[in-house]
């Protein structure tokens, strides 16, 4: 750990959210580990590595690496996108947004979308292969806001 | 009607308010009543809102996925008469870390089209206590919407949340805020729970099994405002 850090402090930054708007270095190596932008994501990676490190005993000898795979355990959603494997929009889940109009699915960094109308499911479990019972539920399904209930029920396994 | 014991009135809180209120901390109240009592006090609080917004201003209203249905649209319908609102809902997953910091990261999201276009952010939510899940979809939006003000609404909040969510931002943020609530709490559990509050864990109450992300709940409010239907 001690070859790869450096200890800074700032007194007048007493808040996460205020470090991360105040100090750009810190700000861009978030937006880096969780491959986003987005504020409320980079402030939760924040708090999330800050408890890894944290709780864990001083006298441990640990690697970056290690407090960052902790932290990745931590994460429900996972939110360290850049650490998420690269993967293919299922077929099937493409060729059943198509048969709504508006309604896609994407990849990105890792982790599957849907898009209807401003509304952004993730399914980072979607399964790769139809099984038979995913099928016959899929060609039940006639209308978006039964899709839609089944994207976000196998998203809830992952929180169960 | 005695007001529960630690529990303060804000100048907002109206006698239909304040029964509203006490509607929800009835131990035999049924799911129907419970939000049927949040949409009156969220159109109750919209009433507060809307004479405070310019007419021309376009308003952002975001929500946790199970405010939205309730709350979030008493509060929609009490601006809609005279603003163009736009809605935001959240599916957060709400856990504490083993440091104990509470977390709320959002799972999925619903945004209106044309919310990037909103002057005026009103963050809702039933209840404030630790004020993490507000400030997590706060801050979800606060660099794609160029906010003038920033109101945070709820019907019930611990005494100590005003202070703790403006300790949280910059103050170039945080001298935004506008706090419209009804009534202020002295009183909290070890648990986060504030007593009396708005009567306990609100899933249940309403006739959730579970936080939205676990349960695969979709508000109504965006069945409607994505066309599913």
């Amino acid at each position: 750990m001690r070859t790869y850090c450096f200890c800074e402090h700032f007194p007048y930054l007493e808040s996460s959210v205020e470090l991360i708007l105040a100090h750009k270095p810190l700000r861009n190596d978030l937006e880096k580990i969780c491959a986003e932008s987005n504020l409320q994501t980079l402030d939760t990676a924040f708090k999330i590595i800050h408890s890894a490190w944290a709780t864990s005993s001083s006298k441990a000898k640990r690697t970056v690496g290690d407090i960052v795979g902790e932290a990745k355990k931590m994460s429900r959603p996972n939110i360290f996108h850049s650490l998420v494997p690269e993967r293919q929009v299922p077929k099937w889940l493409m060729e059943k947004c198509a048969a709504f109009h508006g309604c896609n699915a994407s990849v990105e960094s890792g982790v599957v979308y849907v898009r209807y109308n401003g509304l952004e499911i993730s399914v980072p479990n979607a399964p790769e292969d139809l099984s038979a019972d995913l099928e016959k539920k899929l060609l039940a399904i006639k209308k978006v806001d039964a899709f839609v209930q089944l994207l976000t029920d196998f998203t809830k396994q992952s929180f169960l | 009607m005695a007001t529960p014991e630690n529990r303060s009135f804000s100048q907002y809180a109206s006698d239909g308010a304040k029964a509203a209120l006490q509607s929800l901390l009835k131990s035999d109240v049924n799911p129907a009543e419970y939000q049927a009592a949040m949409k009156q006090l969220g159109s109750l609080l919209g009433d507060v809102l809307a004479p405070l917004i310019p007419n021309s201003a376009k308003c952002l209203v975001v929500s946790t996925a199970e405010d939205a249905d309730y709350l979030s649209r008493g509060v929609l319908d009490g601006l809609k008469n005279d603003h163009i609102a736009k809605t935001a809902v959240f599916w957060n997953n709400h856990y504490s870390l083993d440091n104990g910091t509470s977390i709320a990261p959002i799972v999925h999201k619903f945004l209106e089209p044309g919310y990037e276009k909103s002057s005026q952010l009103v963050v809702v939510k039933s209840i404030i206590s630790g004020s993490c899940v507000v400030r997590t979809n706060l801050l979800e939006v606060i660099e794609q919407v160029k906010a003038q003000t920033i109101y945070i609404v709820s019907p019930v909040m611990h005494k100590n949340s005003e202070a703790s969510l403006k300790s949280e931002f910059p103050s170039k943020i945080s001298k935004k805020f506008k706090f419209i609530y009804f009534a202020q709490d002295a009183v909290k559990e070890k648990s986060g729970e504030v007593i009396p509050g708005i009567g306990g864990e609100i899933y249940p109450k309403l006739g959730l099994d579970n936080q939205p992300v676990k349960t695969g709940f979709i508000p109504e409010l965006v069945k409607e405002l994505t066309h599913m239907h």
